[in-house]
């Protein structure tokens, strides 16, 4: 099996990462050990995750909903779901990959409700793109392109992503604020990897060219 | 070098920040739903209370119907009782069992000799 380039780069991190940062990632207390627990019954242990997985979570739903009170319901009724059924964990499955399926999964439900956006948005397949690899998407910003997006407004920055495609912005959102790689991150999606990084590409691009068109009008 | 990273900056900008209140209204909402299941399994783990009130509510099921059943019984046989008619048929009929079971064939013979003589005798004379 060919490991992406993407793993190729978390690996790379890893090597210059803080100490404390690798013992929260790879000691007992990983995501899956603390599901393990919860499944067996230690509260405790959901206590844990809940608390080191609440925010990533509400941001991703928010993303969606754009309403916080209808995002944090959401966000609630994810993790009451997953201790619901904690039994059906199976420790084969990436926690990550379980927990972000069935936050996906709300956030399709409550926009079918709403008849917000169809469900075939989300599941939209874009063609592949010539020349998207990792790197292109994964590279540093120039200098002047970093300072203009921490520079821009939360709310201009959320309008962007409100404006990318249904699919664009499920993936931008998961690379963002999950722990998934890109094989993952296709699973999650069931597309493929390649659908991921043209996702991604695409996503990139429209939310630079987004805030850049935006602050021009702001100057 | 990764402050130039765009996903980073991204998140930074996108991430949200629940109410001060959230935490308190999530565990208050687990344990409505996951605190009641606790009650039940102390109900489960406390049989005897629970199998005594079954079995008091079943036996006294039991007893109140039996009563209900033995009043109507004697309410059927007071009944019969007031009929005269029926009365003095039971009393023949009573009777008749108790010659039908008593008497042999021989007894019938000479019950029934018996009975013949003296009309015999009151035509011959």
């Amino acid at each position: 099996m060919v490991k992406s380039e993407f793993e190729v780069f978390k690996k790379i991190k890893k090597l210059f990462a803080p100490a404390s940062v690798l013992s929260s990632e790879e000691g007992s207390d990983t995501n899956e050990a603390l599901m393990l627990k919860v499944r067996d019954g230690d509260q405790a242990a959901f206590e844990k995750l809940y608390g080191k997985l609440r925010k990533p979570i509400m941001s991703y739903v928010y993303g969606f909903v754009s309403n916080l009170s209808v995002a944090e319901e959401i966000t609630q009724e994810v993790f009451l779901k997953v201790y619901r059924v904690r039994e059906t964990y199976a420790p084969t499955a990436k926690f990550s990959t379980w927990l972000w399926t069935i936050t996906r999964n709300a956030v399709i439900d409550h926009l079918r409700k709403k008849h917000e956006v169809l469900v075939d948005d989300l599941n939209y397949v874009e063609q592949q793109k010539q020349g998207s690899s990792v790197e292109q998407i994964e590279s540093e910003l120039p200098n002047s392109e970093a300072m203009l997006v921490a520079n821009t407004e939360n709310i201009s920055v959320h309008d962007c992503l409100k404006k990318l495609s249904a699919s664009q912005r499920d993936a931008l959102q998961l690379r963002i604020f999950s722990d998934l790689s890109y094989e993952e991150i296709a699973e999650t999606l069931k597309t493929t990897v390649t659908s991921v990084k043209t996702l991604l590409f695409r996503a990139k691009q429209g939310m630079l060219g987004c805030i850049k068109k935006k602050e021009l009008i702001h100057e | 070098m990764s402050n130039h990273n765009f996903f980073k900056i991204l998140r930074t900008k996108l991430e949200q920040k629940p109410k001060s209140d959230f935490d308190k209204r999530f565990w208050k909402r687990f344990d409505e739903e996951f605190g009641e299941k606790k009650s039940l399994i102390q109900l489960v783990l406390t049989p005897v209370p629970v199998a005594a009130t079954i079995l008091i509510i079943g036996f006294s099921a039991i007893w109140v119907t039996r009563d209900y059943r033995g009043s109507e019984d004697v309410e059927l046989a007071s009944a019969l009782m007031n009929k005269e008619e029926f009365l003095d048929n039971l009393e023949m009929l009573r009777t008749l069992d108790e010659v039908a079971v008593l008497a042999s064939d021989e007894d019938w013979q000479l019950i029934l000799d018996e009975g013949e003589s003296p009309r015999e005798d009151q035509e011959q004379s």
